[in-house]
């Protein structure tokens, strides 16, 4: 079942198109990543799920309902871009307002402050807070009430690395706990740690989605070395089955489609190179990230011939 | 919903220190405005007590007390685009629809407590100078009632060009900015109307609707010759509410049609 169904989702200003036809869906209980480089539409996107930006066209399912509604009864929550509070007021005033306007208890406040290591802190004006601060409170604000839904937008921006470690179990054990949570990252390490699926846009178009399973599990990488790394290169590159061909320094890597290693390690011999060595890595993240969205962000890699 | 509202726009109103800045320059102004009076009266100066103190105290300090409020009705509007707190208020659960009305309940909220401020100080000086047999009023209780609600919407109106002002521009500087250059916007196109003898059609601009519903002389029960826009008390109301909402509605539409 479906908790996020966004189809044809369309956002210009203009003549600028941010978001084009954007179809995917979010499951039940699932970690989704949002991931795209800078400027790919991202919090568009987001903005657009929480009513706050017009889509141009397009429709948007919120737990089959609108986002509206999903809003006002506190079933969706969440952060769009970098947390937003009254600075003058305490960590703990702002949470209030949050309260009253969610119309939760205001006892949830203390458990939720605790949740995220701020009970300390509370009693601070948000204007003192550091980043990281402010995006703990930023999550201790969206799971008042406890909503079914959360929609995080770059939630571990400014956080030290045990910092990430703490909301990357916290956002574990809700979505553990049957919550569905959509979160917009860069840190694509972070993504593949926590999340389920995934989704990919580029320039306002979805690229990929699907299971992190199926995007790093689809293919295996292979890592060549030898002699003459600029003959391995030209040799691979008129090699009919490889693709996605990268070098760094002396190392060559490649994806094999129709053949397997042994044939390739033929193939060369055959033009007189001899590895010195051949291995093979499991995809990560990254390099579906980066095979979709190259080249902007895949600067620094080499396309096959 | 209404409670909840006001609740909401009350607790981030009194914990901001810029309030109470804006609050205190305006009761110091206010202590000048009606000191002045009250010491003038007790060593050289004329009577100041009732009833003749009446029209200082509803009138004199209300043009101050106008501006203080769409002062703070910008500060307040705009600063919450300027903090993204408006876009997080509609995520945490509140409409569009709903953060606007609790701006537009502010309006009012703010209006009466400067305006109240001014009644009470003002009251309370004129109260001391008080000698018998001088009368408490001087005109029937209905005609104080009435100039009073006036001087209430004369500030309405004006807070509500800051809240349109804001919504439009989500800064705070330029909101402020804006709201007092509205005014020299405004009497210059009258003036500019004036002089091509159209004196029916500038008298109708919103603030020389607002400065004449701010004059307690527009109240009296017989007509003041000194008026230069003189208007029967029904109409100039009447045209009052019509230009608040004009102002809110444009606001709401604004806000409404808008990206957070």
């Amino acid at each position: 079942m479906s908790v996020l169904q966004v189809r044809g989702l369309t956002k210009r200003y203009g003549e600028k198109t941010v978001v084009e036809d954007l179809t995917f869906a979010v499951g039940k209980g699932q970690i989704f990543g949002f991931l795209g480089p800078n400027g790919s539409g991202k919090t568009t996107t987001i903005g657009m799920i929480f009513g706050v930006v017009a889509p141009t066209q397009g429709d948007i399912a919120v737990l089959g309902g609108s986002n509206r509604e999903a809003l006002a009864r506190g079933r969706l929550s969440g952060t769009l871009e970098q947390p937003s509070f009254y600075p003058y007021l305490t960590g703990r005033s702002n949470l209030r307002l949050v309260a009253k306007m969610k119309g939760v208890d205001e006892k949830l406040i203390l458990p939720a402050l605790a949740a995220v290591d701020m009970l300390e802190s509370a009693d601070r004006e948000v204007k003192a807070y550091s980043l990281g601060m402010k995006q703990r409170l930023a999550l201790a604000a969206a799971m008042l009430g406890d909503p079914e839904l959360l929609l995080l937008d770059e939630p571990t921006n400014g956080l030290d690395p045990e910092g990430m470690r703490e909301i990357r179990e916290i956002l574990v054990r809700l979505s553990r706990s049957g919550r569905t949570i959509f979160i917009s990252t860069h840190l694509l390490d972070e993504v593949e740690k926590i999340c389920t699926h995934v989704a990919i846009l580029k320039r306002g178009r979805l690229q990929r989605s699907g299971s992190v399973a199926e995007m790093t599990g689809a293919g295996v990488s292979f890592r060549l070395c030898a002699d003459d790394t600029p003959r391995l290169l030209a040799a691979v590159s008129e090699y009919e089955f490889a693709r996605n061909i990268r070098s760094s320094g002396d190392v060559v890597h490649l994806d094999l489609t129709g053949a397997g290693p042994a044939s390739l390690n033929r193939y060369l011999a055959t033009r007189g190179i001899y590895l010195k060595e051949l291995s093979s890595q499991r995809h990560t993240l990254e390099e579906a990230f980066l095979a979709v969205t190259a080249p902007e962000a895949a600067a620094g890699t080499r396309a096959p011939a | 919903m209404i409670r909840k509202l006001l609740w909401l726009e009350w607790f981030k109103l009194r914990g901001r220190l810029a309030t109470w800045g804006v609050y205190i320059t305006f009761l110091t102004l206010t202590i000048f405005l009606f000191g002045v009076s009250f010491y003038g009266a007790r060593h050289r100066g004329p009577y100041w007590g009732f009833p003749n103190a009446w029209e200082d105290i509803f009138a004199e300090g209300a043009p101050i007390a106008s501006i203080f409020g769409a002062v703070l009705v910008a500060l307040t509007v705009s600063s919450e685009f300027e903090w993204r707190t408006s876009r997080q208020s509609v995520i945490d659960g509140l409409s569009r629809k709903e953060w606007l009305l609790g701006k537009l309940l502010l309006i009012p909220a703010i209006c009466v407590v400067l305006y109240g401020t001014q009644i009470v100080l003002g009251g309370t000086l004129a109260f001391f100078d008080t000698h018998p047999p001088h009368r408490l009023f001087l005109y029937p209780p209905s005609t104080y009632a009435t100039a009073g609600l006036g001087v209430l919407l004369g500030m309405f109106w004006y807070s509500t060009v800051a809240l349109l002002i804001s919504v439009l521009v989500r800064s705070a500087g330029p909101a402020i900015g804006l709201t007092v250059i509205y005014q020299v916007f405004d009497n210059i196109v009258a003036r500019t109307l004036r002089g091509c003898h159209l004196d029916g059609i500038a008298a109708w601009l919103p603030f020389q609707v607002h400065n004449s519903l701010l004059q307690f002389r527009q109240y009296w029960p017989h007509p003041s010759p000194t008026l230069e826009d003189r208007w029967a008390t029904a109409d100039l109301l009447m045209t009052g509410v019509g230009w608040v909402i004009a102002f809110a509605v444009a606001a709401r539409w604004v806000h409404l049609r808008r990206d957070l």
